[in-house]
């Protein structure tokens, strides 16, 4: 059984140890993708605490595998939740760079965006995604999804900062064009 | 596209993507080795190099210096390109390894020419790009005549190839254009520097063109020289290759060699 098998069955057995074993594995991931977001780094703790608490309600039924991007799923909706929550002007932080570069290049005055709900959008950048190289793909989840900054992502990839960013303006440049080709801009 | 929306789409994301970026093989990181070039810079070339920089993350290109002298003027060129496998061309170019290799092993010093280059001539760029047999590097459908394509090729002693560059030479009326196309392997350790070197005394001004397809084409002005003649470069980066137009021409065609570089450029 491996570690995230025993994690699972001790929220399966109601033992509150689940919560601690899960911070000590995956805390450290979950405050940097949560702190990524919000900017603050109280504001991180108790949206990794909420993430906690949502995990332990929803486990069982639920039987997450793999657990790590599970729980790091719920910590990024209830640190978007919070992020979303402040005012504009208070955001700020990774996330907030991140999204301003696809918001300058997906919002142009000669498109519009045709009405599709997050899942069929999510549907369309997931087939997109499938037309990039592994390489790309993960440099384009880093940032958009885990809002790592270009150093970071340079890190992990072994490419120069400037070399991600090429990259980045590149992916989001080709997204565009696709979201057109499918009638998602028009 | 509202921010919200696609944050919220991202969110919806199949997991398979999540989970590929948490396990990302770390073993496959690249081992890159980059030059730093020392740079004495005047403060108006200051300006013109922080411009560049503001720009660099988006761009293909970037000026490192622009310099000028008694002797001669030019500009070094860093250029953001991705260095491909080798195993990634698959034409009859994968031979000229083996030439190179034996370039070096016949080698003797008083040969009057170096080892590790080779060189060929094609009647057309399409001969040139079946022969090198790699994806990425474009065809162009310009209707301009082309005169020669010429290959010439960088390798090492162990017969690896380090970088290609394929230059089809057309004349347009008075003008005179190269359509110059590099692609550098992994082999290749050094980050890719042109050295542009000119006569003594020319200006440079920098300006930048975005394509119909949304590339960026850095765009390099050198003003009249002793010839008379004027330069226009044109710099695109399209992930692994480096795609360079250069046009001489005279005052008059100044705006005819522009309609040309962006032409050129909307092709790629």
């Amino acid at each position: 059984m491996t570690d995230d098998e025993k994690i699972i069955e001790m929220f399966f057995n109601r033992s509150e140890q689940a919560i601690r074993e899960l911070d000590i594995k995956y805390g450290k991931l979950c405050r940097r993708l949560s702190y990524n977001i919000v900017n603050d780094r109280r504001d991180a703790e108790e949206c990794v605490n909420d993430a906690y608490l949502g995990a332990w309600n929803a486990i069982p039924p639920a039987r997450p595998n793999p657990l790590l991007s599970y729980i790091l799923k719920i910590v990024r909706n209830i640190s978007l939740n919070s992020y979303w929550r402040k005012e504009a002007a208070k955001r700020g932080g990774a996330y907030t760079i991140a999204i301003e570069e696809i918001e300058s290049c997906m919002a142009d005055p000669k498109t519009v965006e045709a009405e599709i709900e997050a899942r069929e959008l999510a549907r369309v950048i997931g087939d997109f995604l499938d037309t990039l190289s592994l390489e790309n793909r993960v440099i384009f989840l880093r940032r958009y999804w885990f809002a790592d900054s270009c150093r970071d992502i340079a890190g992990l990839t072994g490419l120069s900062e400037k070399n991600v960013s090429v990259r980045l303006a590149r992916i989001r440049g080709k997204l565009k064009r696709y979201l057109i080709e499918r009638e998602v801009l028009v | 596209m509202n921010a919200k929306r696609f944050s919220e789409a991202m969110g919806e994301l199949d997991g398979k993507y999540i989970d590929e970026a948490l396990s990302y093989n770390t073993a496959a990181r690249r081992h890159r080795r980059f030059r730093r070039v020392s740079v004495a810079l005047t403060a108006a070339v200051l300006t013109i190099l922080l411009m560049g920089t503001a720009v660099a993350g988006v761009f293909g290109t970037q000026i490192v210096e622009f310099f000028t002298s008694h002797t001669e003027s030019g500009y070094d060129l860093d250029a953001a390109i991705e260095k491909v496998p080798a195993e990634e061309l698959s034409g009859s170019v994968l031979e000229v390894g083996g030439v190179i290799e034996r370039q070096f092993k016949d080698y003797k010093a008083y040969y009057s020419w170096y080892p590790g280059e080779w060189q060929s001539t094609f009647s057309t760029r399409d001969k040139a790009c079946e022969f090198i047999g790699f994806d990425q590097l474009k065809p162009i459908g310009w209707d301009l005549e082309e005169q020669i394509s010429t290959l010439s090729i960088l390798g090492n002693e162990k017969g690896q190839i380090l970088s290609l560059n394929l230059e089809t030479a057309y004349a347009v009326n008075d003008m005179r254009a190269q359509f110059i196309s590099r692609v550098y392997t992994e082999n290749y350790d050094e980050e890719p520097v042109l050295g542009i070197r000119d006569s003594a005394g020319a200006e440079f001004e920098e300006s930048y063109y975005t394509t119909d397809s949304n590339m960026q084409c850095h765009i390099i002005n050198t003003s009249a020289r002793e010839s008379d003649y004027l330069c226009l470069d044109g710099y695109v980066v399209d992930e692994s290759v480096l795609y360079n137009l250069h046009i001489a021409y005279k005052e008059g065609d100044s705006a005819r060699a522009m309609e040309l570089m962006r032409q050129w450029a909307d092709l790629l």
